[in-house]
């Protein structure tokens, strides 16, 4: 059986992460997320790309320039739907294996 | 380290067209927030993989590769046709009439893939085709395959075995590097048409 998109735990918990609503970036999404660049970046342009994730540049106070993102409006509810209908399906699997 | 993980990251990004590149700038960028060697090397590794397989980056590598891939063709195989040809023989000549519209079809692919054209899938379904049909006829061993063939293990030591294994193996070589290269292409050329 197909899997349903953006349901890989890996989505699920950049969806949770960005949850609040503020501009984060890659880096700290990685930190907190403990999801590799190399994994991250494509779920972010995944997003991205069907407008449920925007970016700005931004300049730090040293003077360098960074990245960061957020849901859309669209996209909050969609991860918010998204995380909803994980849950059941975590709880399922909880209770077989107990 | 940070530095080599830098130009390793930057690099990679020169294989972008311009305009996609944001992302891969973006990855740069949070390249400066990393703590220590070994995490600015993990970070730089995984943007390096994210700006290679991406639509544009794994389409522009597919491209290079077919155009890299035909000059090595040609540079390793024209003494072949040139010792044939010095032989007295006329094989060649059809021979290089299944070779050569293959290999132009693949430089026309990869170009117009490179262009980010709207008939670069066409181009590369086309070069596809040809490389499928130059294969069989290669891998069949007939006309006008089996004569230059022939005609080249007479030249160069008629009966020695090991020339009629090296005439095997750049057979099955060439049709199986071409092959690999042209689905790539196509590959990459759909991926990256719906990307743009």
């Amino acid at each position: 059986m197909a899997r349903r998109p953006d349901t890989s735990p890996q989505t699920l918990v950049v969806f949770r992460a960005f949850l609040g609503g503020s501009w984060r970036y890659g880096y700290d999404l990685s930190r907190e997320t403990g999801i590799p660049s190399g994994t991250l970046y494509p779920i972010l342009m995944r997003l991205s790309g069907r407008g449920l994730l925007e970016s700005r540049w931004e300049e730090t106070a040293s003077g360098r320039r960074r990245r960061s993102h957020r849901l859309t409006g669209e996209g909050i509810t969609y991860a918010e739907a998204r995380l909803a209908e994980a849950r059941p399906t975590a709880a399922t699997a909880v209770a077989a294996r107990a | 380290m940070k530095r080599v993980a830098r130009i390793a990251l930057r690099s990679a990004l020169v294989v972008l067209p311009r305009d996609r590149r944001e992302w891969g700038e973006a990855l740069l960028a949070e390249l400066d927030e990393t703590r220590g060697g070994l995490e600015s090397a993990r970070w730089a590794l995984g943007g390096v993989r994210v700006v290679l397989l991406s639509p544009h980056g794994l389409a522009r590598l597919a491209a290079v590769g077919v155009v890299v891939g035909v000059a090595g063709g040609t540079f390793g195989n024209h003494e072949v046709f040139i010792e044939v040809r010095r032989g007295g023989f006329d094989s060649w000549l059809l021979a290089l009439a299944l070779a050569l519209p293959t290999a132009l079809a693949g430089l026309t692919a990869a170009w117009l893939v490179l262009r980010r054209s709207r008939f670069a899938v066409a181009s590369a379904l086309v070069f596809v085709a040809l490389v499928l049909a130059s294969s069989a006829v290669s891998l069949a061993d007939v006309t006008p395959v089996r004569p230059f063939l022939e005609d080249w293990q007479q030249v160069v030591g008629a009966g020695d075995p090991r020339v009629a294994h090296h005439a095997e193996e750049l057979r099955g070589n060439a049709a199986v590097g071409a092959l690999g290269a042209a689905f790539v292409l196509l590959y990459a050329a759909r991926r990256q048409a719906k990307h743009d």
